[in-house]
């Protein structure tokens, strides 16, 4: 995989993980 | 307003909501046809338009779909009763048919696929999916056969060689055992049935899924695969068929359009969140897709059968690529079974929230009991899925009838929500009635999207994708056409004239059935108006 495919391929899981802990920290705040 | 008997039925926690709705769009989309998308459409370069999609198309139309239904439950909890809440006369009825009509006709197709993945978990874990038997590892053509092999496997099970094969092959017992899993779930109610299920199957899902891409990012040579699906070809972005390919997946991967957030929302109370739920649901729907669908299958098929990988449609790759590669790979028959089950319990999950609204329209607009709705449910899709089943040459009527109901009625669905919610309520009343209750607010950026761009880029994307789409389903129906295209293929004349009649025959009978929804939603609602005015 070259390095474009390497930045891309992190820039999006890190999307979804942070979306996902977002989601996570407020479900765990408000329970 | 006509009061429905409403049902009793609801959720006993915000978790279990969020579960069950996303259990309902995560499926073999995000599996399969997400990676098969983003490689055939410039592999990195396509997460560009997908994260745009994400944000002005998919966030938008959860949110709104669940504030409508938070809003609608107030008078029902199945598609036209809940729709009772905006409109009246014939396009109540009709926005009440398709969104009655469309998970049941969903689940119609879709839980014959759920077989085939059964099955496969099912011979993969006995050790009966001896795809490379009596080949030598590396010798010429060796993959190729394997692939070969794979292929006649799976037209064998699934009985698209000619009409009614499936009945003679082991598919129609697992087809059964479906039915009755799904029923059994639905039977036991939405809290201890599908809740209790989704608390279960989503969790045990990421698992296997964790264990199967475990194995696969410690194969050697992966980043070769990785680079089939992540690096970017950034001319692919010029081509508007990528941004439409994009569109398309964001869309039908949330599952918007198909009424279940709607429905499943409708028990909300006024004082309960809904902003948080739908962006957790669509949020966990997006982690499986991209951490789990991204990573495995493009990149294993690659590995194993090179750049010819990336050309196999969601049905090739799902169930011929992947067959091959767990053949060849060490121990295949243990990843294969797992993986299998995964799919499985994905279109598991999706199936069993399609009969949901069914069950609570029989319940509600006719005072029918849980079991005797489930029942007449349970006849009525097995009635109709059979057909589904013997006419399956080619997946000639699994496919008409995906194309009709699984695309153009959820567009057409999902653009009447999103126009309800923009000129019917109103962007500015819809969002603060949405913050009401909920734990985060919308962000304010969305009421200009919503306003200005959400409801021009649906009708867009529809109207584009019908144009791409529809003459070649329309196409198919000519015989003279199939007939003239099969010879030009060097295939089949005869087998492509009875797809062409098959296909009329499809149409036709799905006309049919618009019809009969349409006067059972009639019937509903008169029976309800009738009550009220008594």
């Amino acid at each position: 995989m070259n390095y474009q495919g390497w930045i891309i391929m992190i820039l999006s899981l890190s999307l979804v993980f942070s979306l996902s802990v977002y989601c996570l920290y407020h479900l765990i705040r408000t329970k | 307003m006509s009061q429905p008997n409403t049902s009793k039925d609801g959720w006993a926690t915000r978790t279990g909501l969020i579960l069950a709705v996303a259990s309902g769009a995560i499926g073999l989309g995000n599996f399969l046809r997400f990676p098969g998308q983003a490689a055939q459409n410039g592999g990195g370069a396509f997460m560009l338009p997908y994260i745009i999609s994400f944000l002005i198309l998919g966030i938008p139309v959860c949110i709104t779909e669940w504030i409508m239904g938070r809003r609608g439950g107030k008078s029902g909890h199945s598609a036209p009763f809940i729709f009772q809440a905006f409109l009246s006369g014939v396009p109540l009825r009709i926005s009440g048919t398709i969104g009655v009509m469309i998970p049941i006709l969903i689940y119609v197709y879709y839980v014959f696929i759920e077989a085939w993945c059964l099955s496969y978990a099912f011979f993969f874990a006995t050790g009966q999916m001896n795809l490379s038997e009596g080949l030598a590892v590396g010798s010429p053509g060796y993959r190729e056969r394997v692939v070969e092999n794979a292929g006649s496997f799976f037209e064998g099970l699934i009985g698209s060689k000619y009409l009614g094969a499936a009945f003679e092959s082991d598919v129609i017992i697992f087809t059964m055992v479906c039915f009755m899993i799904n029923f059994y779930l639905v039977f036991r109610g939405l809290s201890r049935g599908l809740e209790a299920f989704a608390k279960v199957a989503i969790p045990l899902m990421l698992v296997c899924s964790v264990i199967v891409l475990g194995r696969i990012l410690t194969l050697d040579g992966i980043g070769e695969g990785l680079g089939a699906m992540w690096n970017p070809d950034w001319s692919s972005l010029t081509n508007p068929k990528v941004w439409l390919s994009a569109a398309g997946q964001i869309f039908f991967s949330l599952s918007t359009g198909f009424g279940i957030a709607l429905v499943f929302s409708s028990f909300l109370k006024k004082k309960d969140d809904v902003v948080l739920s739908s962006l957790s649901s669509a949020t966990l729907n997006e982690f499986c897709e991209v951490s789990l669908g991204g990573m495995i299958t493009i990149p294993v098929a690659f590995l194993f059968l090179g750049a010819a990988a990336t050309s196999f449609g969601t049905f090739g790759m799902g169930f011929i690529a992947l067959p091959s590669v767990f053949s060849m790979m060490p121990a295949g028959d243990f990843f294969g079974a797992l993986w299998f089950f995964v799919l499985f319990l994905a279109a598991l999950t999706s199936s069993v929230t399609m009969l949901q609204p069914g069950i609570l329209f029989l319940e509600e607009g006719f005072g029918l009991s849980k079991r005797k709705a489930s029942t007449l449910l349970f006849l009525f899709t097995f009635f109709l899925c059979m057909p589904i089943i013997y006419f399956n040459l080619d997946f000639t009527a699994l496919d008409l009838t995906d194309f009709f109901i699984g695309t153009l009625m959820i567009y057409i669905l999902a653009t009447i929500q999103i126009l309800i919610f923009v000129w019917k309520i109103g962007v500015d009343p819809g969002i603060e009635e949405g913050n009401e209750g909920s734990h985060v607010k919308v962000p304010a950026v969305y009421r200009f999207i919503l306003k200005y761009i959400t409801p021009y880029f649906l009708i867009i994307v529809f109207i584009a994708f019908m144009f791409q789409y529809l003459p070649e389903y329309i196409d198919k129906m000519d015989v003279d056409m199939a007939a003239e295209i099969a010879l030009e293929k060097g295939e089949s004349v005869e087998n492509a004239i009875i797809k062409s009649h098959i296909a009329k025959y499809v149409l036709v009978f799905l006309v049919f059935l618009v019809g009969f929804f349409y006067w059972l939603v009639g019937k509903s609602l008169d029976r309800h108006k009738k009550a009220d005015s008594l």
